[in-house]
């Protein structure tokens, strides 16, 4: 039965359980909200106003960037900046980290709702990191604050910062070895850390203690605290200039301009559900565990209905926080969805609901580890929604809107972090931020880009090799590109890069370092994953004797050494300086069968070497001649080998017209609804619904939208997955394995999928004709 | 000097090239013509001379024969990098890295996009590479941190990759090791080898280029000064013997994005720094004028056709960035800081259609087919479309110069063409004219906020310096948003400042060196450091400037607090290093710390870094005092007055606002708003409580009266809060 509003609120309350805020919110008398405002504001009032206001937000993303210490924050603009109406609901987002969108809301709306009592005055400012409120996890602080105009709560200003360490039981305060929240930083709930314009020193004390690192921390708060009150003071001088109902009513007007755009695009959109489904592994040092993660979004109406249900239970350090899952959700809707909003997007979120089930991993109660969420488990998030709201967008029936459609990127933020005493004599901390160089992943007409930076850190830049060097007792061997790592596919997506690197004239413990086995970035419509990260250890190499041979070894195969395995979420390891370190960053995953790939573009990454020569036969099964062309007949031989072994791996036969099948020109119903340039779904004149395969016109699943049902299923191996996959035995104890589905009739595929033999495939989408 | 020497400054514009001619009387002429793409801009360049040699009645053989200096903004090596149309090159670097410059740190598909543009990941691709992937080549090699050497340069390797890219076509190389600029031996000895191996082949190494910390922007700084070196060498090559053809004995000298000049000899080789020196002639011209009229803290404000464009001069000096960038690729070189957006006379209005707003930019009509008014089939509305239905600009005026060449404005064009717009809105042509003015004024009001606020800067410190076409006829309205009191309109030549800010710009060259340097300083050591590196730098400029020449080294050290982000260059007294100036540098670093980023951001106890030291050694050029008129009587004469015309000041009623020439205006005339000074290719607006007078010089001085404000306030409270 339905929870009435009261139960809801008493179980979502921030303290069990997430805090989720129900309207209307329960406001104490003593809070006074400015709700007044112009309904008619001339058009252009409103512009002036609205540039504004976006203007606002810029300086006060400007300000953090001039006061900030914190390097992560900085390099990888690992910080956001938002503006809200009166009750806390976002009417803009900065260009910055974006799923710190999602916490900032139900941060402001918590204080609304709980420390009202006491009053929330002109000149206080509010400062949190409880990630069962408002932090994605506990590095992540989030600081309010109201503007205020005559008595009345007019708007709120917030920022979010990712500090360097905040405490817990890791240096970084990523502890991928705390079982519990008790060994992870603090989290502090809503405290007001400014009372009429000055820090508490009381609470500012007590914030301070655990970390590591306090003056960072000290100064990071002032950065925090300096953009917010930027923020109010050119609002209230707008205040003062265009008056509180105009003002007001411009907020008002943005958030209905940003619905109307999201209901623009909502209409081309059929309900439906579209799901995704990934599995995380090892939930903390030590575990070999798998553990199955899943999204869904169901569009009806006007409404998006966002569910985790069927989600494994919360365990180890692998928990995604309610607000950074839902911070991911907002992030793809902002920048796939509504990109021309520049942030604006206010007025689409009450058209979104996010029925989580709590307890569970993307939706933990209070007690489970957090903390390393900001590697492991907001990035499978984001890369999940990235990958749900990619397939609605491929269901809708506006062709434009389909080629908006994006492959996710990298499931988990691949890093080493260091330690040790640098070439200067001093203790260093050393973040390698080499992820943040990116990958893209493929889209519906063309291929995903290496090296492209993340989408949703859309500023955020990668380190230069010398600048590393300068602060760390390291040196890099190489940092290139990662050939044959990005998923293959009709588009391919972008590789990933990959780098070695020695100690140095130091001393360096090698911390939090990415070793995984599950792949967990999917590919679109059968295109295949994005890689793993991976970090290998060569121990007492030849590197010195190289180096006076004046040799520089540009991968390992060229280094002699013994190789150590390391472990997902190892413990830290302590190298000596004839050890060697090659990690890489991952890859994106592809879209479509790489066999419809144009040969000449598999011609072109061959020389740019991109791909190997050796991939662009056995994977896209283009053979070059001698002279390094395309050998058309070879390639028309080799590609039709390729696709009647599928038929035989899955026990079926081909059928003799296959050619002929492959080049017949398809009709695609004019009432069918298109998924993708894969499938089409189709009721036929018996009202039967039948997905058909876009390839060839035949029926895949007759009478059910389930199309895995009717494919040709080759269960394989994870190596099959991409060539940097290696035996998942490595990692966990589960039995694994990579699903392929193939169209019945001419074996092209449409879905790939990692999946545990216990459970059912994931079922990718169910369309309401 | 002799007395009938003259000095020239020409800048080519997409449109116009400008060319503004001084003589040692302190006259200031200026010519227009128009740029020449058909010949690589030979005869833009040198009609323009004419045109400006005719005002100042001189036949082009008297003016060639006078000229002693002719300075030379050139767009050519930006206009490559964006047309894509640079030289083959080669690059060779360090094995293990050859993909850093493909890499661009992860930014190229924002870098240098507009706000609108920063979230369509879909839509905006990352530029393709300058250079192929087959034509980089690694070698075995390696230098670390300190300058020493790891793996030897493997010689033979390189013959190897050089006979490759010979073999590719390959017309221009750049080499780039990592910690070149801590040892450029392995790149100085790549470079003899290539040197010996096509000895005609352009050649640019990362250390010669930039002398800062970080691979990829040494790399890619290296690899468009190839990119574009040929053609840019090519072309400066050819206006040089253009000018010794015409019997020209004047030194040729080259604008740099720094601020400073280069004689042409060292720009050939370096073309990777004229990239984005267009706009910074301008400032360049108000860094003069703040010296002129005394001013320590000016805004300088460009509005043309398609952009807005900001410069600051604080304290004297133009504010400068480490960091510039080219269609997407960002590199390190020193430039003089500009911040631009799309909003200038040629910015679109627009209806956005899920909110109703209007809208204005980033879209531009461009100079083809330009705004509405023009009546070259731009449909349209513009800026310039509203500034002309709303009285502010002269509807006989004549845009750009020379007989027959100029546009005649079309006042109905503009009012079909922001009718439609008004329909949209459901508000009156006037009412959407006004409603353009306004939004385009508050986009810049909004980013000359953020700049200087952003710098911890008060704008109420500063004045507005306005020029381009578009700028006078907006600037008091922006300037009164930030409580700015005065704006000065740099006399007529306002719409060729660019031309006229190159023909004064000193020679100034740069050198740098990254150090790490740990307080408490040594001052013989630092001073050892700067002897070193001006030694080189004194060598270079007697060899390219003359023997005889008269250097003045200016000296900067960045500094920043150990393990912090932020570092701050701060100047320092070129004398004789000691305990004395130390302690001085140590000081002013503090306090300038401080006031950009409040007293809190200062960690207590922390130790100083000097990251770099940086010294200029700068060629004074000369230049000749603009010619001072008697000081007249407040009240303008008659035959300055023009018929009086309807201008609509803010409100839908128009106003007879009286209306003047502004060249027949005299030093020390008063002009009281409502009225509007016509000057040639833009026109000064002035609302009722504002007053503009002219100046002995023939600037004009817009005072806008005392407002409200708010900016010192935020600053202040800012501080406070931190």
């Amino acid at each position: 039965m339905d929870k009435t509003l009261a139960e809801l609120k008493d179980f979502w309350n921030g303290k069990e359980h997430a805090y989720i805020p129900f309207k209307p919110l329960n406001i104490s008398p003593n809070v006074r909200l400015h709700k007044e405002y112009e309904e008619e504001i001339d058009p252009i009032t409103f512009e002036v106003i609205r540039h504004s206001l976006w203007g606002v937000n810029q300086e006060h993303g400007k300000v953090i960037e001039n006061l900030a210490v914190s390097p992560i924050t900085l390099e990888t603009r690992d910080f956001q900046t938002s503006l809200h109406t009166e009750e806390g609901d976002i009417i803009l987002f900065g260009p910055y980290l974006q799923y710190f969108s999602g916490a900032m809301d139900l941060s402001i709306q918590y204080v609304l709702e709980h420390r009202g009592e006491q009053g929330i005055n002109e000149g206080d400012m509010f400062l949190q990191n409880d990630p069962w409120i408002g932090a994605p996890h506990q590095p992540d602080v989030g600081v309010c604050a109201p503007v205020v105009w005559e008595g009345k709560i007019f708007c709120w200003v917030s920022n979010v910062m990712h500090q360097n360490d905040i405490g817990g039981i890791m240096p970084g305060s990523f502890c991928q070895n705390a079982p519990d929240v008790f060994s992870d930083p603090p989290s502090f709930p809503p405290m007001k850390i400014v009372k009429e314009g000055k820090i508490d020193p009381e609470l500012e004390a007590i914030y301070l203690r655990a970390s590591r690192t306090p003056n960072n921390l000290a100064l990071d708060l002032r950065a925090a605290i300096a953009g917010c009150h930027a923020s109010q003071v050119r609002i209230v001088e707008m205040l003062k200039k265009y008056g509180p109902m105009k003002v007001k009513g411009a907020m008002r007007k943005m958030m209905t301009a940003s619905e109307a755009a999201f209901m623009d695009f909502m209409k081309s959109i059929p309900d439906g559900t579209w799901s995704e489904r990934v599995y995380q592994e090892v939930a903390l040092t030590g575990d070999r565990g798998v553990y199955k993660v899943e999204l869904s979004v169901t569009k009806k109406g006007g409404t998006l209905i966002f569910k985790n249900k069927g989600t494994d239970p919360q365990v180890g350090a692998i928990n995604a926080p309610f607000c950074g899952w839902r911070g991911t959700i907002l992030s793809a809707l902002n920048v796939i969805l509504l990109p021309d909003q520049m942030g604006a997007i206010g007025g689409a979120i009450p058209h979104l609901k996010f029925e989580p089930t709590p307890g569970t991993l993307t939706c933990p109660d209070y007690g489970a580890a957090v903390s390393p969420a900001g590697i492991y488990s907001n990035e499978l998030a984001i890369s999940m929604a990235n990958s749900v709201i990619s397939k609605m967008i491929m269901s809708s029936m506006d062709p434009k809107l389909r080629k908006m459609a994006l492959g996710p990127t990298p499931a988990q933020w691949h890093i080493n972090i260091h330690y040790g005493v640098n070439q200067r004599g001093d203790y260093y901390v050393g973040p390698m931020l080499e992820h943040m160089i990116g990958t893209t992943g493929a889209t519906l007409d063309r291929d995903g880009s290496f090296a492209n930076g993340l989408w949703w850190v859309p500023e955020g830049k990668g380190p230069n090799i010398e600048a590393c060097e300068r602060d760390w007792p390291i040196l890099y061997l190489y940092r290139n590109e990662h050939q044959d790592s990005a998923g293959s596919g009709r588009f391919r997506g972008g590789n990933g890069g990959i780098l070695a690197y020695i100690p140095y004239k130091g001393q360096v413990t090698l911390g939090t370092h990415s070793s995984e086995g599950v792949p967990k970035t999917v590919g679109l419509q059968g295109g295949l994953p994005g890689s793993r990260g991976d970090t290998r250890i060569i121990k007492n190499s030849n590197i010195n004797s190289l180096f006076s041979q004046g040799k520089m070894p540009a991968s390992t195969e060229e280094i002699q050494g013994q190789e150590t395995l390391t472990n997902g979420k190892g413990m830290p390891i302590d190298l000596s300086d004839t050890d060697i370190v090659e990690w890489n960053w991952g890859s994106s995953p592809g879209y479509g069968d790489e066999l419809d790939r144009d040969p000449d573009l598999v011609l072109k990454d061959v020389t740019d070497r991109i791909i190997s020569e050796e991939a662009a036969e056995l994977t896209y099964g283009v053979k070059l001649t001698s002279a390094g062309y395309v050998d058309e007949e070879a390639t028309k031989i080799k590609r039709l080998e390729i696709r009647k072994n599928r038929f035989k791996q899955c026990q079926a036969s081909a059928p003799d017209n296959l050619e002929d099948l492959l080049s017949k020109n398809i009709n695609i119903p004019n009432d069918a609804i298109q998924i993708g340039d894969y499938m089409f779904v189709h009721k036929n004149s018996r009202e039967i619904t039948n997905v058909h395969c876009s390839c060839c016109g035949e029926v895949i699943s007759n009478g059910s939208q389930d199309f895995k049902r009717g494919s040709l299923i080759y269960e394989g191996t994870i190596q099959e997955a991409g060539k940097h996959f290696v035996e998942i035995d490595r990692y966990v104890d589960q039995s694994l394995s990579f699903f392929q589905f193939f169209c019945p009739t001419c074996a092209t595929r449409l879905a790939t999928e990692i999946k545990r033999p216990q459970d059912d495939h994931s079922r990718e989408f169910e369309i309401t004709l | 000097m002799t007395k009938s020497e003259l000095v020239c400054g020409v800048d080519i514009g997409g449109t116009f090239t400008d060319c503004v001619l001084l003589d040692l009387d302190g006259n200031v002429v200026y010519g227009k013509a128009l740029t020449s793409y058909n010949d690589g801009f030979e005869s833009g360049f040198f009609n323009s001379i004419e045109a400006a040699g005719e005002q100042m009645g001189l036949s082009t053989q008297e003016v060639f024969e006078r000229l002693s200096r002719i300075s030379h903004g050139s767009t050519i090596a930006t206009n490559i990098v964006a047309e894509r149309n640079g030289s083959r090159v080669g690059l060779i670097t360090t094995k293990g890295h050859e993909d850093t410059i493909i890499m661009m740190r992860g930014l190229g598909r924002v870098a240098g996009e507009s706000p609108e543009n920063i979230l369509k990941v879909v839509e905006i691709p990352k530029p393709d590479p300058l250079v192929s992937r087959q034509l980089i080549k690694g070698i075995a090699e390696r230098i670390d941190c300190n300058g020493d050497v790891v793996v030897e340069l493997n010689e033979q390797e390189i013959r190897e990759a050089v006979q490759d890219l010979i073999n590719s076509k390959m017309e221009a190389v750049s080499i780039s090791f990592l910690w070149s600029i801590k040892n450029p031996s392995h790149e100085l000895r790549a470079k003899e080898i290539i040197q010996e191996m096509a000895p005609d082949l352009f050649i640019t190494c990362g250390h010669e280029v930039s002398q800062t910390l970080g691979e990829y922007e040494r790399t890619i700084a290296a690899v468009i000064n190839a990119y574009v070196g040929p053609t840019t060498s090519k072309y400066l090559e050819k206006i040089q013997k253009g000018i010794r053809s015409r019997g020209s004995e004047a030194s040729f000298l080259i604008m740099q994005c720094h601020g400073g000049m280069f004689p042409a000899i060292r720009s050939r080789q370096a073309p990777v720094l004229t990239i984005g020196s267009g706009p910074v002639g301008g400032i360049m011209g108000c860094e003069s004028l703040a010296e002129e009229l005394g001013y320590k803290n000016i805004i300088g404000t460009d509005m043309g056709g398609t952009t807005f464009d900001v410069g600051l001069i604080v304290n004297g000096d133009p504010l400068t960035s480490e960091q510039a960038i080219v269609d997407k690729f960002f590199y390190n070189a020193p430039n003089v800081q500009i911040q631009s957006i799309g909003a200038g006379g040629g910015s679109i209005a627009w209806v956005d259609s899920y909110s109703g707003g209007l809208r204005v930019g980033p879209q531009s009509a461009k100079a083809n087919p330009g705004p509405a008014c023009y009546g070259l089939g731009g449909e349209e509305p513009t800026v310039t479309d509203a500034d002309l239905l709303l009285g502010y600009i002269d509807p006989e005026t004549v845009f750009g110069t020379g007989s027959g060449r100029g546009l005649h404005l079309n006042k109905e064009l503009a009012e079909k063409a922001i009718s439609k717009l008004a329909a949209k809105l459901g508000i009156s042509t006037i009412e959407a004219a006004q409603g353009i003015v306004d939004v385009a004024n508050a986009k810049m009001a909004n980013l000359i906020e953020n700049e200087v606020i952003g710098h911890g800067l008060d704008p109420r410190d500063f004045v507005v310096v306005s020029y381009g076409g578009a700028g006078p006829v907006h600037a008091a309205s922006y300037a009164e948003d930030l409580g700015i009191s005065t704006v000065i309109i740099p006399g007529e030549i306002s719409s060729v400042w660019s031309a006229f800010g190159i023909s004064i710009s000193d020679i100034r060259y740069e050198t740098e060196k990254e150090v790490v340097l740990l307080s408490p300083f040594d001052a013989e050591e630092l001073e050892t450091l700067f002897v070193e590196i001006e030694n080189k730098s004194k060598d270079l400029v007697y060899k390219e400037v003359g023997e005889d020449t008269n250097i003045e080294f200016k000296r900067y050290v960045r500094m920043r607090f150990n393990w912090q982000k932020h570092s701050l260059e701060v100047p320092l007294s070129a004398e004789t290093l000691n305990d004395e100036t130390i302690k001085k540098v140590v000081n002013d670093f503090t306090s300038m710390y401080k006031e950009r980023y409040g007293s809190a951001s200062i960690l207590p106890g922390a130790q100083l870094e000097i990251e770099s030291i940086r010294s200029e050694p700068v060629v004074r050029v000369w230049k000749p005092n603009r010619k001072m008129e008697a000081i007249s009587h407040v009240s303008p004469p008659a035959e300055s007055k023009k018929p009086e015309r309807l201008v609509y000041l803010g409100g839908t009623s128009p106003v007879k606002a009286q209306i003047y020439n502004g060249s027949k205006l005299l030093g020390g005339n008063i002009v009281e708003g409502p009225a509007v000074i016509d000057l040639p290719g833009t026109s000064i607006v002035i609302d009722s409580g504002q007053q503009v007078q002219k100046t002995e010089r023939g600037d004009f001085i817009l005072s806008l009266g005392e407002k409200e404000n708010k900016s010192n306030e935020l600053v202040s409270s800012l501080k406070e809060s931190v």
